[in-house]
């Protein structure tokens, strides 16, 4: 999380403690953080919007038997990775009768197709007035493997620290080092090249 | 002296997204390093902000999706004499019992002392309603109502201290002062509406009467009518050095659109030249009362020697 959940305010802990309050202003400074987060690794924004609820609905029912081991921040992405992780495992079992349009998450098939995001999520029909830079940096994103995806994603986008990230994926540090590096070059590039074809 | 190596990119990515002293010291000893070091920051600072607009772009319907959230955890209807019922029972009995004794207070006519409550996040509600074409008079504001939107949620979910009492002497305090209460949902004294009141604000103020009048423009629609004046007045000081405190308020009028290009890339050079603002503060720094712009306040109140105002220390405490 950026900001300010950053800090020692564990929601969770408060939801023990009796108070939801710091729990549903987390939903609601977050939702956006989350819906982000899944985007960016490949969900359309329904898609999104149904693991963000997911996600906070799992942390809500796990708040009675939970025991602050980590920064909550951490906790909190982990449980998201998972719930992204589940959906794809779900969607890989799904059987061949559904469309692959519908059934392949964007990092199952093999070449990545840089407009495949794009064409199967309707709301970017439903306007021209997307932003043509965030639009080049999804593209982008939709270029990487899953596993420079969410190390970017850590690192870059949620600010944890390389040690948290190694034993979050259960990498070696210098593993996420090297990921977040090509990740970050990768995706500069990419965003630059389009940004000279345009 | 140990020789110097030079750091390789991986080294030098990690140093800059968790920034640790001693990786730090060894980028700045060396010309080469802390060349290269600009160049990924620069790279990572476009990709956040890419992130950042994205994020924008989709602010739009997480409202709901929040509504719905909360709907299916914290709201949803609890079993008949389920354990929470019976601490919201002894909660109503507490804040009926601060209600009782708030009246009483008033009623012996008691002055109260600025008191400082817990930092529960704020209920703050708009005074009016907020449209994205609320009529403004500012064009260059009006561009910015994705954005708006956005301050406006963390705005509206933000926990600040709640500060009862009088409006403090001390200028940064009273700024602080009324920051909290606009947040908590009451009107800005009108005394700072226009702008800041008294002659010869320092710069210091200046960047929290932008702040104020930021989150006025988000929370109600309300346009801050010499928003130019106070910017202006920060990017023309002769010595143009900024403290980080003017460099978020500043950063954050930009994303409000009140800047033309010329005064955005004035700020961005200003911003590169200052050591503490790294990418990660940076990306902190987007969203109004981020943990960065903690940090940047009590600097601020340090410099100023204002650490010792009850309201400034209020802030200050709630931050850790």
């Amino acid at each position: 999380m950026k900001g300010r959940w950053e800090s020692e305010r564990d929601p969770l802990a408060a939801l023990q403690a009796g108070d939801p309050a710091l729990f549903e202003a987390f939903v609601r400074t977050e939702a956006v953080t989350f819906v982000g987060f899944f985007r960016r690794q490949g969900a359309d924004r329904a898609e999104a919007e149904d693991l963000t609820q997911e996600v906070f609905v799992k942390l809500f029912r796990s708040a009675p038997k939970y025991r602050a081991r980590s920064a909550f921040a951490s906790y909190a992405l982990r449980v998201a990775r998972n719930a992204w992780v589940d959906r794809r495992r779900r969607v890989a079992a799904l059987p061949p009768t559904r469309s692959l349009s519908e059934a392949a998450p964007p990092h199952a098939a093999a070449p990545a197709d840089p407009l495949r995001l794009v064409a199967r999520d309707p709301q970017v029909w439903e306007s021209m007035s997307v932003s043509e830079e965030s639009q080049r940096l999804r593209e982008a994103l939709s270029t990487l493997s899953p596993e420079h995806a969410i190390v970017f994603e850590l690192a870059v986008i949620q600010c944890l620290p390389y040690a948290d990230i190694a034993s979050e994926l259960d990498i070696p540090v210098g593993t996420v080092k090297s990921r977040v590096f090509n990740a970050v070059r990768k995706l500069r590039a990419a965003v630059e090249g389009e940004g000279e074809r345009a | 002296m140990s020789e110097h190596r030079h750091l390789d990119d991986e080294a030098l990515l990690q140093a800059l997204l968790e920034p640790a002293l001693e990786a730090r010291r060894a980028i700045d000893a060396c010309a080469l390093c802390a060349q290269r070091a600009r160049e990924l920051e620069l790279d990572v600072a476009e990709l956040r902000e890419l992130v950042e607009l994205d994020e924008q772009r989709d602010a739009g319907g997480v409202d709901r999706l929040a509504q719905r959230v909360l709907d299916a955890t914290t709201r949803q209807r609890a079993p008949h004499g389920a354990p929470w019922l019976k601490v919201a029972a002894a909660i109503t009995v507490v804040c009926l019992g601060a209600w009782a004794l708030d009246a009483w207070k008033h009623s012996s006519g008691s002055t109260p002392e600025h008191t400082v409550a817990s930092h529960a996040p704020s209920p703050a509600q708009p005074t009016a309603a907020i449209d994205a074409d609320t009529p403004c008079s500012n064009e260059r504001v009006l561009r910015s109502a994705p954005t708006r939107d956005a301050g406006t949620q963390a705005l509206r979910t933000a926990a600040v201290p709640n500060i009862d009492g009088a409006a403090p002497s001390n200028h940064l305090a009273r700024l602080l002062w009324a920051r909290s209460r606009q947040i908590r949902g009451e009107n800005l004294p009108s005394e700072l509406e226009g702008f800041v009141p008294w002659e010869q604000p320092t710069r210091e103020e200046l960047a929290l009467w932008i702040e104020l009048a930021l989150d006025r423009w988000a929370l109600t629609g309300q346009c801050p009518q010499r928003l130019d004046e106070a910017t202006d007045l920060l990017l023309r000081e002769p010595d143009r050095t900024l403290s980080r405190l003017e460099l978020y308020a500043l950063d954050r009028a930009a994303r409000y659109g009140a800047l033309d290009d010329g005064e955005l890339d004035e700020v961005r050079a200003l911003e590169s030249t200052t050591a503490k603002a790294t990418p990660t503060a940076r990306a902190q720094a987007t969203r109004p009362l981020g943990s960065a712009w903690f940090d940047a306040l009590r600097d601020a109140a340090a410099s100023t020697d204002s650490e010792d105002e009850p309201v400034v220390r209020a802030w200050l405490a709630f931050a850790r």
